[in-house]
């Protein structure tokens, strides 16, 4: 039995160990702590991160629509769990609300992934035939054209038009959070381990040859394509929860080259390097390097050179720069993290032997 | 030729496409007036702004033309020859000053002799400087005039900000380069003695247990009399109770004051609100300081706003930094949370508000952003005082959001009867 | 209605997009790559005339936008030599993704030394004269820029079809290592490619800011969008190609508005690339490439 499986037995320790994190910081942090706000984005761009690379890094298609689909989902959420008696308040300057029940948060959450679904598959049907790059644009453009839709007045009484949506269900607690995305991941990763995830990955490392093989090219893309959406729905309905209002100008495509930069820093192929960049992503971004953004004066009155609003953004970016171009595997490259195989290159460390089965692949 | 043939079949399709959905423009009217507006898509100021410009303008009986355009638009000639076709009498664009730069520029080029306005906040440089050298005439409304010289304290605040301006450089490059006194900095100003007067009250009761609970209690009962702006209290809304908008035309190198648009507001002051079990933010008795979080954007679309904002909160904490609880000092520190002026940061700007400890916080410059980031301060039982976000959804339903200036519906009213009164000369 | 002011300006901002398709068009003719930072190279050529005149007051305007030209090819050719050349050997998907990052430094570096407000741009001489043509009121460079792009373009694709350069830029977008083989220095190639590039969206900013004066760090993204919307129609790897692209888009754009569909404007752009994808994947000029096993 150890023998066998140990290397899942030490994984399933980890996921333990951090799931008791969680909990201590939900109980024992203050609630004024930073790491409520962070770890609810950590674990919805995490979410958003591996959905992502299982397209691009599982499946090798290159798309950019993900903005447009965390959209969707946002959206389905968020007009779905709006209590019944706010809702004339929420769309007061349409009238009201075209829709007057309220549903629970699950169901939600799962018609949030679903109409992301739906639209990926209405979209995948002309798009997913296009190469690389011109998929790329193709989505991007999708993801505009959803967005330039939302924001439309003549949609008000769905949508609230360009005004923000508020006062919808969104837990505080990091623990629900966690779960969704914990779940949503775990899914993922069983997809990657089953016939279907094999396929992807020959797709992804030969179209052609895989063809060969008897993969049918076009049925594995649209599954792939959405999946990613489904779950890229579900990150948009959490991402609507951690920021409690959502409103479509949010919906960039620069959210989606955010979600990009995190795939590849993380590496591209690898699920426990996206959710380590995420959290690494955000937890520096939004908390660590806030205090470059500050005028900060040192106790003699001198002013420190350089830091005022703005300079985060440019120390990051150039941090960015550094890890695409010198570090291009990303953290993780395309493995993944094992506590066995870690535990095993550290004693061999201090053993100084050579490793015996080496570190494997995945 | 195969070429050729896509060319023209692309062509032809646009073509089609445009006939399909294009209903003839609005014709040009002949009776009464015509105003055009243009606001942004997905700016949730802009078209709450210019929403209700439209409905005070039409029920004059005047025609509205309005239209939107996308977010990042740099160039507005079609939509400017747009309000041409429709003879407009006057254009009511209410927009970031990023947009009116180019916007401005636009219309000289394109000869517009009718007037052009917008809210609060082209009340800045930015468009005094796109102004300069062109016929255009800029009108828009404001919270507040430095010339006003019936109340002493607008005088005091006006000649000591100036001075204070002068000198310190950085501050000055962070107003845009010169002294001019922005109603956003008079806001801001009073926002800040708003937000001391509360925790004195509250200090004055509870001693040193004084949590932001009761300081949240304390600004329902706030009255200020003298502050730069005006009366200040706020009504069941948490709306400071306003009744009149100070309008001002660009003029070469400063804004000139054209008149004082009054609308009767009988609010009465609010009754506080119950605030349950919310236990708030405690005094930091141990470090002797009180946090006061400023949520305002430093950067982006609203950064030109924003900073002259924080200016003025900056300048009224250097008048009065210090609060005598039970007895002991506290020394009151400013915490600026930037929120980039975009919706997404707003939950982690005022976390970081929420993290430093703030009893209370004051902004945002923007609606936008101080709707995304209310839920953040009430989950906290922070009371913020919104200085210059006029949108209506700011405090609606949001007990522990106040706010020191007035509202859009009451901004669209006067500049519509304004535009009115003007276009019809 | 005035339908002709649309018209003219609407080939007016075709043709000012015009000159930033073909960098983005050459690029991707040569390395494969959508070189998303030319949209920021466009807004930091706009920046740079600001602060140059801003600093240096006594330099005459032709020295100042020649000052500026070459800061901005210069600048084209760094992002070549430090961005994307490193990544030569590496997949497309990482080029690419260096681009978007290079986009995102220059955004934030612009943001952080502008303090995020819009600067005016100078007044340029001649080109920013207001006239009236055909009832038409504006400024010349409105007139101008269609006429200017036409005439780049032409130039342009004579050096490539009848100089020895543009045979081997020829070569190196046909077949990468055989032209290597047969002596071709690829790398002086590319950078000249990407000299060009900066070259042409130096002159397109100046026609555009001339007119469209308020710069801030994000006035390059709406411009940069819709030229490489522009280069994708009129299919990407051809010059002509991305002129007639741009064309296209601005009087569409234009046209859109004229009747009334001002809401929907971004959205028909977006529309109209994602249709001539999947009807003509290779946009209207481009090659029908089939992929080797």
């Amino acid at each position: 039995m150890w023998n066998q499986n140990k290397r899942t037995i030490c994984n399933l320790l980890l996921v333990a160990a951090l799931i008791l994190t969680l909990v201590l910081i939900e109980l024992l942090a203050p609630s004024t702590s930073m790491w409520f706000s962070v770890l609810r984005k950590v674990c919805t761009f995490a979410l958003a991160a591996v959905s992502m690379n299982l397209l691009n890094g599982f499946t090798g298609l290159f798309s950019l629509g993900q903005a447009g689909f965390m959209l969707l989902g946002a959206y389905t959420y968020a007009i779905l769990t709006i209590p019944v008696d706010m809702r004339s308040n929420v769309f007061r300057n349409y009238g009201d609300s075209l829709i007057r029940f309220q549903m629970p948060l699950v169901p939600a959450l799962l018609l949030a992934g679903l109409i992301a679904a739906f639209f990926a598959f209405l979209i995948g049907l002309p798009v997913l035939r296009l190469k690389s790059d011109y998929l790329a644009i193709a989505t991007l453009g999708f993801a505009e054209i959803v967005r330039g839709l939302v924001q439309l007045q003549n949609f008000g009484p769905v949508t609230n038009g360009p005004d923000p949506i508020n006062m919808f269900t969104a837990p505080k607690n990091i623990l629900v959070y966690a779960a969704i995305s914990g779940i949503s991941i775990l899914i993922i990763v069983l997809i990657i381990n089953s016939t279907y995830g094999r396929a992807f990955k020959a797709i992804r490392d030969d179209e052609i040859a895989a063809e060969a093989m008897g993969i049918n090219l076009a049925h594995h893309k649209r599954l792939s394509f959405i999946i990613s959406s489904f779950f890229c729905g579900i990150a948009g309905a959490m991402m609507a929860m951690c920021n409690t209002s959502v409103s479509s100008v949010s919906f960039t495509s620069a959210m989606t080259y955010q979600i990009l930069l995190v795939v590849v820093i993380g590496g591209i192929g690898s699920i426990s390097g996206s959710i380590i960049a995420a959290f690494i992503f955000y937890a520096s971004s939004e908390w660590w390097l806030k205090f470059l953004d500050l005028e900060t004066y040192t106790d003699a009155g001198a002013k420190i050179p350089l830091l005022g609003p703005g300079f985060r953004m440019v120390v990051f970016s150039i941090l960015i720069m550094i890890i695409v171009l010198f570090f291009r595997q990303g953290i993780m490259g395309t493995r993944e993290i094992s506590v066995y195989d870690g535990i095993l290159r550290i004693k061999n460390l201090f053993m100084k032997k050579s490793v015996k089965g080496g570190v494997k692949d995945e | 030729m195969k070429k050729l043939i896509s060319v023209v079949m692309a062509l032809a399709m646009t073509m089609m496409l445009l006939a399909g959905c294009g209903a003839a423009a609005a014709g040009g009217g002949n009776e009464g007036l015509t105003a055009y507006v243009l606001a942004e898509k997905g700016d949730t100021y802009s078209l709450g702004l210019a929403n209700n410009f439209k409905t005070a303008f039409e029920a004059n009986g005047g025609t509205v033309v309005m239209e939107t355009f996308p977010t990042n638009t740099t160039n507005f000639s079609d939509y400017l020859q747009k309000a041409l076709d429709n003879r407009a009498d006057v254009i009511f664009a209410p927009n970031s000053t990023t947009v009116a730069a180019n916007l401005l520029a636009n219309a000289d080029d394109l000869g517009i002799e009718c007037p052009i306005m917008a809210g609060d906040t082209w009340e800045s440089s930015v468009i005094l400087d796109a102004v300069a050298g062109t016929d255009l005439e800029v009108y828009c409304s404001t919270f507040f005039d430095e010339s006003d010289s019936s109340s002493t304290s607008a005088k005091d605040f006006v000649s000591g900000f100036k001075g204070w301006l002068n000198a310190n450089a950085d501050y000055k490059e962070m107003n845009g380069g010169n002294d001019i006194v922005a109603a956003v900095s008079a806001l801001g100003f009073d926002a800040y003695n708003v937000a001391m007067t509360a925790i004195r009250a509250a200090a004055e009761e509870k001693g040193s247990g004084l949590t932001s609970i009761d300081v949240a209690n304390a600004l329902w009962a706030t009255s200020i009399d003298d502050a730069v702006t005006g009366k200040i209290q706020f009504d069941q809304n948490g709306d400071a109770i306003k009744d009149s908008a100070y309008i001002k035309k660009a003029g070469s190198g400063a804004f000139e004051f054209v008149k004082v648009q009054t609308s009767p507001n009988n609010a009465a002051q609010g009754k506080a609100v119950d605030y349950g079990s919310a236990t708030g933010v405690s005094l930091d008795t141990a470090n002797k300081k009180i946090v006061i979080g400023v949520y305002e954007p430093t950067s982006g679309n609203n950064a030109a706003g924003g900073k002259q904002e924080v200016l003025g909160i900056y300048y009224a904490n250097s008048l009065d930094d210090t609060i005598t609880i039970d007895g002991e000092d506290y020394k009151v520190e400013l915490y600026v949370s930037d929120n980039g002026s975009l919706e997404e940061n707003a939950v982690t700007a005022a976390s970081n508000i929420v993290g430093q400890g703030a009893l209370v916080s004051l902004g945002s410059y923007g609606s936008g952003v101080s709707i995304a980031a209310a839920q953040t301060f009430e989950d906290a039982g922070i009371p913020a005082i919104g200085v210059s976000c006029t949108n209506a959804s700011v405090t609606e339903g949001h007990n522990y959001y106040f706010r020191t200036c007035f509202l859009d519906p009451f901004q669209g009213s006067v500049m519509a009867q304004f535009a009115w009164e003007t276009a019809s000369k | 209605m005035n339908i002709l002011s649309y018209l003219i300006r609407g080939l007016a901002t075709g043709g000012q997009f015009a000159l930033v398709a073909i960098g983005y068009t050459m690029v991707y003719g040569i390395l494969k790559l959508i070189n998303f930072a030319h949209g920021e190279l466009f807004m930091v050529s706009g920046i740079l005339m600001i602060y140059i005149v801003a600093d240096f007051p006594m330099l005459p305007i032709w020295l100042a936008i020649f000052l500026m030209v070459v800061l901005t090819v210069f600048i084209g050719f760094l992002i070549e030599k430090f961005a994307y050349s490193p990544l030569r050997s590496a997949p497309r998907m990482s080029v690419m993704i260096s681009a978007i990052g290079v986009s995102y430094l220059l955004q934030n570096l612009v943001s952080y030394v502008t303090g995020g407000l819009s600067k005016q741009f100078p007044d340029i001489p001649v080109i920013g004269e207001s006239i009236r043509i055909f009832g038409v009121k504006d400024k010349l460079t409105v007139f101008l820029s269609p006429v200017i792009a036409l005439v780049l373009m032409v130039i342009l694709v004579w050096i490539i079809n009848h100089t020895k350069f543009g045979m081997s830029m020829r070569a190196v977008s046909k077949d990468f290592e055989t032209s290597q083989l047969m002596g071709i220095k690829i790398n002086r190639v590319i950078s000249i490619t990407f000299a060009i590039g900066a070259f042409l969206a130096a002159t397109g900013s100046i026609l555009y800011f001339a007119k469209n004066t308020g710069i801030n760090h994000l006035s390059g993204a709406n411009p940069g969008l819709k030229a490489f919307i522009a280069a994708v129609v009129g299919g990407i790897g051809s010059v002509p190609g991305a002129v007639v692209g741009a064309l296209i888009i601005g009087v569409v754009e234009s046209l859109a508005k004229a009747f009334g569909l001002a809401d929907f404007s971004d959205v028909i752009s977006f529309a109209l690339l994602i249709i001539i994808l999947v009807v003509k994947p290779t946009g209207i000029f481009g090659e029908k490439t089939t992929e080797k096993v």
